[in-house]
């Protein structure tokens, strides 16, 4: 039986799990981790000595090595989880802020907040009506079962926290009424004792401790007892009747001190929580009838907060809510962050789209030039070539036998054939441009049918094709002279390849409008319906030839504003359509 | 006497995962590491092949190579199980880690 190779895979997985370990470890450098990293670092180790062990080492002793290993990796494994779980308890290093569960973050964090004030309301009249107010709360919210006032008159969480079970989604929102409902309670406690923008202060501080990623929580806390209760309670008491018979918005309550009780906000969503907040707000304001002092120190106590809640505070869709007169300065700067990132990608948008266009045009320019090179770089030797051979056939080299004739007639043809090809080739370019340079003028038709005539009637003549030409008088085009006589060219040329021996090819020219209309008859095979639109894509090809003419005529004929297509009936022939502005426009 | 030091130092090594457990349970009330699940699976395997890798020389007194190489296959699903879930927490922690 095989033994190495699952002792050499062992090994290998081994080496994987120490190798990403280590990798965690030097990114995020914490002893527990290194202990962990021995723990793994000692699995290798095992299977190399496995290796080593059924090879070479036949003494029984040998195999104590394996249990011995097993209890240093184990040892070191409860090192580790002993290292981290010290760590959590105690609150200390960032293993605590990035593992540590958010619920019980949050039940550390009200619990904090709660002893904040039950060690000062301790002091003023004892541990026992704290007491009395929390089996009171934990009555009206059995979730705070569990806690507890320790012997060291502090609220103890502990026994909350490890009933807890799984993080459960909206349990986070039960913790904070639980919670705030207790604070809320404490703080009138505390309030009857001493003035409230004491209290206030010692708010701030505590709220200060509480780490950022659980400060959303606290939002309603700081929004209604930091922000706004200050000046309810300072109100007069005509100023707070009238508040509070104005202000019945769900889920807060103003008591006859000014004081706010708003624990039933965590059953509504976070946005409607700052509505709520927005909505009292405006209410305060206008019982204040729009104080500009008002709001100047509501401005104030908002700057004041500090800067691990600020964070959740300072938003632009937040603060936008907020009346005018308040945090101006902060909307404005907000904003105009806002704007500033749209802009950025707006250009930065602007930026990659003339990007593309700028690599496809220097993309189209290298091919041009590319095809040119190479065309021209063939056409010349072949020109040399068909001068010998031309000068051979007419025997002006010497005298040749028959069969030397036929074979020269042979590469004379396909010296024409590439010099056609070649001729093709350079026309690619013309294809591909999205926009030719067109060298506009106003030309007469029957100039350029002449011209083409006279190039192609040599075609026509060897397959006995009849080519007529009605255009009419004085008709004219405005265009790309050369261009379009090459587009016509390009489709009479076909016509002629496609036409049978004995065939017609008409032209025709005629005025329409604006436009002068040319069509292009044959009496050829014709083209099938669903080829129509294909043949004027590029390389498509119903038999020899590179299938560019077409193309080329399409796009040359589009460049000018004008339209081609084709009508074609199966064995009886095809018409071809130019339609090209006649004038100047 | 090989079999005693044998049987008493495997018995130790038993002992001490039921002590990892009893922390890793209290860790688990406190942190959240969604991979914890996966880790306790492989580790389990892992000691289940261990203990298969032991049998034969604590109670024969050497070695079968038959239960040798299953233990090699048991201990290799464990190793699988903890590569999985070590992969899955460095790439969850990657984008928090800093």
């Amino acid at each position: 039986m095989n033994i190495l190779f699952p002792v050499i895979a062992n090994l290998l997985l081994s080496l994987i799990i120490l190798l990403i370990s280590i990798n965690i470890y030097t990114v995020y450098r914490r002893k527990y981790i290194l202990w962990f990293v021995f723990a793994l670092f000692l699995l290798p180790v095992l299977f190399i000595y496995a290796i080593f062990e059924s090879l070479y080492l036949k003494n029984i002793w040998g195999v104590l090595f394996y249990p011995l290993i097993i209890i240093i990796a184990e040892i070191a494994v409860i090192m580790a989880q002993k290292n981290l779980l010290s760590s959590l308890k105690a609150e200390e290093g960032e293993e605590y802020r990035l593992l540590l569960r958010e619920d019980i973050a949050l039940i550390r964090a009200f619990g904090k907040l709660a002893n904040y004030f039950i060690g000062r309301i301790s002091l003023l009249v004892g541990i026992k009506s704290v007491e009395e107010i929390l089996d009171e709360c934990i009555e009206e919210y059995p979730i705070l079962a569990g806690c507890y006032i320790g012997v060291d008159e502090k609220l103890n969480t502990e026994a909350m926290e490890a009933g807890m079970g799984e993080v459960v989604e909206g349990r986070m929102e039960e913790i904070c009424e639980a919670f705030s409902y207790l604070i809320i309670k404490l703080i009138d406690l505390y309030a009857a004792m001493v003035p409230y923008g004491e209290i206030v202060d010692d708010m701030v501080k505590a709220i200060g401790r509480i780490d950022k990623k659980i400060a959303r929580y606290f939002m309603p806390f700081i929004l209604f007892k930091i922000i706004l209760e200050p000046f309810l309670r300072e109100a007069k008491g005509d100023e707070l009747r009238a508040l509070r018979l104005s202000a019945d918005i769900k889920g807060i309550y103003i008591g006859r001190k000014g004081e706010i009780k708003y624990h039933w906000i965590y059953r509504f969503e976070e946005e409607e929580r700052e509505e709520k907040f927005v909505e009292l707000l405006r209410i305060i304001l206008a019982i204040f009838e729009n104080s500009e002092e008002i709001k100047k120190e509501i401005t104030e106590s908002f700057r004041k907060l500090p800067e691990n809640v600020k964070e959740n505070i300072y938003r632009y869709e937040f603060i936008k809510k907020l009346p005018k007169g308040i945090l101006d300065e902060e909307k404005i700067v907000l904003m105009s962050k806002e704007r500033l990132i749209e802009e950025l990608i707006d250009r930065q948008k602007k930026l990659e789209e003339a990007y593309e266009r700028l690599a496809e045009a220097k993309l189209d320019k290298m091919k041009s030039s590319f095809i040119d090179i190479i065309a021209h770089e063939i056409k010349t030797p072949l020109t040399a070539i068909k001068t010998y051979v031309d000068l051979m056939r007419k025997e002006k080299l010497g005298k040749l036998t028959k069969l030397q004739k036929e074979k020269l007639e042979k590469v004379a043809k396909n010296i024409e054939k590439m010099t056609k090809l070649i001729d093709d080739m350079l026309q690619i370019p013309t294809i591909d441009a999205k926009e030719l340079e067109l060298r506009k003028e106003l030309f007469e038709v029957k100039d350029i049918m002449e011209k083409i005539i006279d190039d192609t009637k040599e075609m026509a003549r060897e397959k006995k094709q009849k080519i007529s030409v009605d255009v009419e008088p004085a008709l004219t085009v405005f265009g790309d002279k050369n261009l379009i006589e090459k587009a016509i060219k390009n489709i009479v040329t076909n016509a002629i390849k496609y036409t049978p021996e004995k065939g017609k090819i008409s032209i025709k020219a005629m005025r329409e409008g604006n436009y002068a209309h040319i069509q292009i008859s044959d009496t050829g095979k014709g083209i099938e319906k669903s080829e129509l639109e294909k043949i004027f894509e590029p390389f498509y090809s119903r038999g020899g030839g590179a299938g560019l003419g077409l193309a080329i005529a399409k796009n040359v004929v589009e460049s000018h504003g004008g339209k081609i297509w084709a009508e074609s009936v199966v064995g009886k022939g095809s018409t071809f359509h130019i339609v090209l502005r006649r004038k100047r426009e | 006497m090989f079999k005693t030091i044998l049987f008493i130092l495997t018995l130790i090594s038993l002992i001490l995962p039921i002590l990892s457990y009893k922390y890793f349970m209290q860790l688990m009330m406190l942190v959240r590491i969604r991979r914890g699940g996966i880790l306790v699976s492989g580790a389990v395997t892992l000691l289940i092949g261990y203990i298969f890798f032991m049998l034969p020389w604590i109670f024969v007194g050497e070695d079968i190579v038959e239960i040798r190489v299953f233990s090699y296959y048991v201990i290799m699903l464990g190793l699988i199980i903890l590569v999985y879930g070590v992969m899955r927490i460095y790439l969850d922690w990657r984008g928090v880690i800093k």
